[in-house]
């Protein structure tokens, strides 16, 4: 499909990404950027960033999940992105090549916003620099509470911190189980315990009726949530 | 990060700011308060830290000589997520929120350069949780030494430059400070630091990279 066709397929989840993200700007410059953005849609389990690759632009999730990852030394996932969230932006502005790898989850839809672009626009309308900022702040804040939590919680308490972390970012389907669905190996290797480690706390856990688990599927309970 | 304001913005700014000494310890700016304006730090050393539900304060980056702090909070609308706290004597001039807002709607360099400075602290806050999460404690402290050593750079001993308490230390690798002390004695025997008081001085920094599993 042509990048148009795309577009107005998802203008809808286009406009409401746009009105999230870029809150401090007119709807003017939300319509200057349309005209800019490519949009992707990207199918399950397909890589789109890979270490290495020059980075002239951003991403936004307006649809689905990505997960963004390193290779080495080990397989090890950094961060898992939903809706609205921005990929990318560190490195678009400082050494302009991909440190890690990103991949789709589930079929997803991207916005891509060549970063020559946003400059050019941000000359013009300022405004969109504080929005880009609060979109900084919000993100580098992220980083630093799950920073502070992995570093300081006890064991149990970081995995139902994630849990909630995770339900409010992705949201529960009409079954109340996190849209995010991902294995027990890998949630370990992103909290930072061994998988022994978190599958001892998961029955814990399920024990207390706290979460219930199906195959890479968690739910928590109203107390956890 | 001020670098290219005109003259005219720069006899504005002098004007309009207000330099302060803090002690060692004394508090900058609160975590959770509003930002009035920006802090310049002209001269001295201080650390950006978060509060834990447990009460405990965990160091997420530190800010020196020519550094700005706050802007990141201010510019976006929000409270301030850390707080900012002098590891020594420290001088900062404190800009207010009219006179930055004025300067970065019409001078897109500043507007690009803090953007650019925002964007590093997210890529390195980014970087170091993921260098310290799925580490073990020998690991972490590794890491934790080749930051400070980046921060804050080496004596004519090798020692890192800055001291800081063992329970800041111990708070940034994410474990008590009694396990940091037991952890930093091993280092010890193991010939990768040398413990001098309250200082740290690195042995083996080739080994200590090996350790954090980073390239010296």
């Amino acid at each position: 499909m042509q990048n148009t066709e795309i577009l107005h397929s998802h203008q809808a989840i286009i406009r409401q990404a746009f009105s999230t993200l870029f809150s401090f700007c007119p709807t003017v410059i939300h319509h200057q950027l349309m005209k800019d953005i490519v949009v992707k849609e990207i199918y399950s389990d397909t890589v789109f960033i890979k270490k290495g690759e020059e980075c002239d632009g951003i991403y936004i999730v307006l649809d689905g999940a990505v997960k963004i990852y390193m290779e080495e030394p080990k397989k090890r996932v950094l961060h898992y992105a939903g809706m609205h969230e921005v990929i990318g932006q560190p490195v678009a502005m400082e050494n302009y090549l991909f440190r890690y790898y990103a991949s789709s989850m589930e079929n997803s839809v991207l916005a891509y916003l060549p970063f020559s672009k946003l400059q050019e626009l941000m000359i013009k309308q300022p405004r969109l620099f504080f929005s880009l900022m609060n979109l900084i702040n919000k993100q580098t804040a992220l980083v630093e509470n799950h920073s502070l939590m992995v570093l300081s919680e006890p064991s149990e308490k970081l995995v139902i911190r994630t849990i909630q972390d995770l339900k409010s970012r992705f949201g529960l389907d009409s079954q109340g189980y996190i849209k995010l669905h991902i294995s027990v190996k890998e949630l370990a290797g992103y909290i930072g315990m061994s998988k022994t480690s978190l599958y001892r706390i998961l029955q814990s856990l399920k024990t207390k009726n706290l979460i219930s688990q199906h195959l890479d599927k968690l739910k928590p309970s109203a107390q956890i949530l | 990060m001020l670098k290219d304001l005109s003259a005219v913005e720069t006899s504005s700014i002098d004007e309009a700011k207000n330099c302060q000494l803090y002690k060692k310890g004394e508090v900058i700016f609160k975590e959770g308060n509003s930002p009035h304006g920006v802090y310049c730090i002209k001269y001295g050393k201080v650390k950006l830290y978060k509060t834990g539900s447990e009460g405990k304060d965990q160091i997420i980056r530190f800010a020196q000589d020519g550094d700005m702090i706050g802007y990141r909070s201010l510019l976006s609308g929000e409270k301030f997520n850390a707080s900012a706290g002098c590891l020594e004597e420290t001088v900062v001039c404190f800009i207010p929120k009219e006179n930055i807002l004025q300067m970065v709607a019409k001078n897109h360099c500043l507007a690009m350069n803090l953007m650019k400075a925002a964007c590093h602290e997210l890529g390195e806050a980014s970087r170091i949780i993921t260098d310290l999460a799925q580490k073990s404690i020998p690991e972490r402290l590794a890491v934790v030494l080749l930051v400070l050593k980046t921060n804050f750079g080496l004596d004519a001993n090798n020692a890192i430059a800055q001291v800081l308490s063992r329970e800041d230390i111990a708070n940034m690798v994410g474990t008590a400070t009694e396990t940091l002390i037991r952890t930093l004695a091993k280092f010890e025997t193991d010939k990768l630091v040398e413990l001098d008081g309250k200082k740290i001085r690195l042995l083996d920094i080739r080994r200590i990279s090996e350790l954090a599993g980073v390239q010296e």
